[in-house]
């Protein structure tokens, strides 16, 4: 996993460590903690597409080029994301909680904030709610 | 002292007499009456209302609004407004109205707990009215609007006022009754994934 770009100040308390990765064309990213490692390929049964399980994407636009491992209750698994795979120490000013219209309509239930930095979003999703096995509805 | 300047001072108030004359003027003005105000807009030529109380702001329609995936036409993303993320939603189709061609204005609303901005096509005005002026919604408006319009109040526009042409007995084109809509209803809509 890439190291992000280093923060001047890493204080614990204003910072969340962040992997971030796209699904898709779409930037995404989901808390450290949950990440327990990174593969170029799938080797676990239980396997998804991010913008497949992130976004209800009917068709994949881009083939996963890096896989992240997750743990659920069934054990480890393995999320497909685009792009590179970062890991940075994002303040938590850059961090908005999800407006309750967007929260209510979101296709997926894992969705939990946003950051804004250069004019772009970045979707926050839970690691802790994602389930592999989940098929969204729009 | 001249005749003219005599018949002036007989016509002319004394500084009492003249307060008590405003105060008197003062009690002319109904202010029990109570009012609401509103915030006057059209969507798809229509014309609508929301109560002023439920109205944060008004914005320029051209923000820039930042996409989210995953997300039904109905929203259109979200905008940064001074360190907070807002949600933008249309109401087109909730209220069964063909999609805006434009990009108009954005009130920023609060309702049912819920703080979004609402895009719509042209603000018309913001006013206040007496309460007594609105009447029920009737039964003939059409099934997805009933459920979002608590009443209507046709605005009082004489032809003459209005510069506008008579159409047909006390009928004035412009003048077609406004809509108010219930921003908690549009708002539990909304959640409950309508529109």
């Amino acid at each position: 996993m890439a190291i992000g770009a280093p923060n001047h100040s890493l204080d614990a308390a204003s910072h969340v460590a962040l992997v971030l990765f796209s699904a898709g064309h779409t930037l995404a990213a989901i808390e450290a903690r949950h990440v327990a490692g990174l593969a170029k390929s799938a080797h676990l049964p239980r396997c998804a597409n991010a913008e497949y399980l992130l976004l209800n994407a009917p068709l994949l636009s881009v083939a996963p080029t890096h896989w992240l491992t997750l743990q659920d209750a069934n054990g480890a698994w393995q999320l497909g994301v685009t792009g590179d795979v970062v890991l940075a120490h994002t303040p938590i000013t850059e961090l908005f909680p999800l407006p309750s219209l967007i929260a209510a309509r979101h296709v997926s239930p894992a969705l939990r904030g946003l950051t804004m930095a250069n004019q772009t979003v970045r979707l926050l999703f839970d690691g802790a709610a994602l389930d592999p096995a989940l098929t969204l509805q729009p | 002292m001249t005749n003219t300047h005599q018949q002036r001072d007989n016509q002319s108030l004394s500084l009492e007499e003249a307060l008590a004359r405003q105060s008197n003027d003062d009690t002319i003005i109904d202010v029990d009456e109570p009012c609401q105000q509103l915030v006057l807009f059209r969507l798809a030529e229509q014309r609508f209302a929301l109560p002023g109380s439920a109205v944060n702001e008004i914005l320029n329609g051209d923000q820039p609004v930042y996409f989210v995936p995953g997300l039904p036409a109905s929203t259109e993303g979200v905008i940064h407004l001074r360190g907070n993320i807002e949600s933008v939603v249309t109401l087109q189709a909730l209220l069964g109205l063909p999609p805006a061609e434009q990009t108009g204005m954005l009130l920023v609303v609060t309702a049912a707990g819920i703080r979004s901005a609402v895009r719509i096509d042209y603000l018309e005005d913001v006013c206040e009215i007496p309460t007594s002026a609105l009447k029920p919604a009737p039964d003939t408006l059409s099934s997805q609007l009933m459920p979002y319009v608590s009443a209507l109040w046709q605005p009082d526009i004489t032809p003459a006022e209005s510069g506008e042409k008579e159409t047909n007995g006390d009928s004035v084109e412009g003048s077609a009754a406004i809509a108010l809509l219930d921003p908690d209803a549009l708002f539990n809509a909304y959640q409950q994934g309508l529109g």
